[in-house]
């Protein structure tokens, strides 16, 4: 069984699901995907970033050089796209699992699964 | 402020790259530029100083990172080799200290019938048991059962702790004098639960250099029970030989000499990391018998025991880590600076004629 992915992980396989993007972009991509909740910052995200590196889940897709700046970057590979989708099917069994019991318990769950 | 506008505040660059030191060169090296593109980008338009949370978090990431680089460095296999041939060689010296003890006490005690002893022949169950364990260390790495050999190696030293600890009482220049092997057993105990394959101390120790450093071991063994079960009239008439037997210092100096002897055949990056593991216990002995010795002469001429203060404590504590993590760094750096040589040596050699340069 796997192991569950911390907030921040679960947020940057999430950002470059969609396209390969620069480390900026993630940040900002995180900041909009968690609604302004969450906020990394560039030491955590790139300590993420070489973990998820290091286990095959993301992987570099292109270099640049702007402003004499070295510029990467990242896309999700196959493998980081299944270790996302089985973090997705947890999150939503439990998910699901929590607002059924809260719903027999007679609490009104707002924005939650009819 | 975005990604692609140029940078003009060099303060703030300058300090961000300031920050980015924290982190070990190896992350650097591959991250450094995106990480100040990153922060840079991030920032406020006319910001000169970082944010205080970005301060906090990169030097905690870069801690992190530092940590993480050294739990993998102690992760790599000339670190598992050097920890079994380190916990092969101190158990052995060990268990020659220990034997040696309660073996000349009980030759003594044998050769001199006249006197009483007492059961356990002049030593007490505790030398008998902490001699007994480290010979078991010994066998149980020879025979090729590394977990076995830790776990009496962990017995041994909880052993001596305890015994250490209940004496500090009334003796505590005895029990201060005698934390140096204590530190070379836990050293030992803890490089024998570094996991390793069966027998690897022996195979890269080799058989001859293991029997030889066996052979004389037991051959010190016996010279020290011989003069003891003979007494002070001598086994050995030779004036030299009978100074030897009649301090031990001399002879466990011959068992280091043995010891030492292996090591030049050993390895490099194993050698090396054998002496950083020496590097504490050799710490705890030169601060007792530099740092302390002035406090061990007052306890002699007081009439009652005189503690060690909390600073003298930090000290006793403090070096032999300071000593460890200055090995740790020293370890890196050398073999950084043999990496660089070996990748210019194959640069050289792939390119024995570079062009000179234009004038």
């Amino acid at each position: 069984m796997t192991e569950a992915l911390r907030e921040p992980t679960f947020l940057v396989l999430t950002a470059l699901a969609d396209q390969p993007q620069h480390g900026y972009g993630v940040m900002e991509d995180v900041r909009r995907i968690s609604e302004g909740r969450v906020r990394l910052r560039a030491g955590t995200l790139y300590a993420v970033l070489d973990r998820l590196r290091e286990e095959g889940l993301v992987e570099v897709d292109r270099e640049e050089v702007v402003q004499s700046r070295l510029r990467r970057y990242y896309r999700i590979t196959g493998l980081g796209a299944q270790r996302l989708a089985e973090e997705v099917t947890r999150l939503r069994s439990n998910a699901t699992a929590a607002s059924a019991r809260l719903r027999r318990s007679g609490f009104a769950i707002e924005g939650g699964p009819a | 402020m975005t990604g692609d506008e140029p940078q003009h505040d060099t303060d703030l660059e300058r300090r961000y790259r300031w920050l980015l030191a924290w982190y070990p060169w190896e992350h650097r090296r591959t991250y450094e530029d995106e990480m100040l593109g990153a922060l840079l980008a991030d920032a406020r338009p006319g910001q000169r100083w970082p944010a205080p949370g970005d301060v906090g978090n990169l030097i905690l990431t870069a801690v992190r990172a530092r940590l993480g680089l050294t739990v993998r460095q102690v992760g790599d296999r000339a670190w598992h080799d050097a920890s079994a041939v380190f916990g092969l060689l101190a158990a052995l010296l060990l268990a020659l200290w220990s034997v040696g003890a309660v073996a000349s006490r009980a030759a003594w005690a044998l050769g001199h019938p006249e006197y009483s002893f007492g059961p356990w022949y002049g030593a007490d169950p505790y030398g008998w048991l902490h001699a007994g364990l480290w010979c078991l260390v010994v066998g149980a790495v020879l025979i090729g059962f590394p977990r076995l050999a830790a776990s009496f190696g962990w017995v041994a030293v909880l052993l001596e702790g305890v015994v250490l600890s209940s004496g500090y009482a009334t003796e505590p220049v005895f029990v201060v004098e005698a934390l140096w092997p204590a530190v070379l057993g836990l050293v030992c105990a803890v490089a024998l639960t570094v996991p390793a394959p069966r027998r690897r101390a022996v195979s890269i120790l080799g058989r001859r250099r293991v029997v030889f450093i066996g052979g004389c071991f037991v051959f010190l063994l016996l010279a020290m029970a011989g003069y003891a079960y003979r007494g002070y009239a001598g086994l050995i008439q030779m004036p030299v030989l009978n100074w030897m037997m009649g301090y031990t210092t001399p002879l466990y100096l011959v068992a280091v000499a043995a010891l030492l002897a292996a090591v030049p055949g050993l390895p490099a990056p194993i050698r090396r990391r054998s002496l950083v593991l020496l590097g504490p216990v050799v710490a705890v002995y030169f601060v007792v018998r530099l740092g302390l010795s002035g406090w061990a002469y007052s306890n002699g001429h007081m009439g009652h025991p005189v503690y060690l203060v909390p600073i003298q404590w930090t000290m006793l504590a403090g070096v032999p880590l300071l000593t460890f993590a200055l090995g740790l760094v020293l370890l890196r750096r050398r073999e950084q600076t043999l990496r660089l040589l070996a990748l210019g040596r194959d640069i050289d050699r792939h390119h024995p004629d570079p062009p000179s340069p234009a004038r």
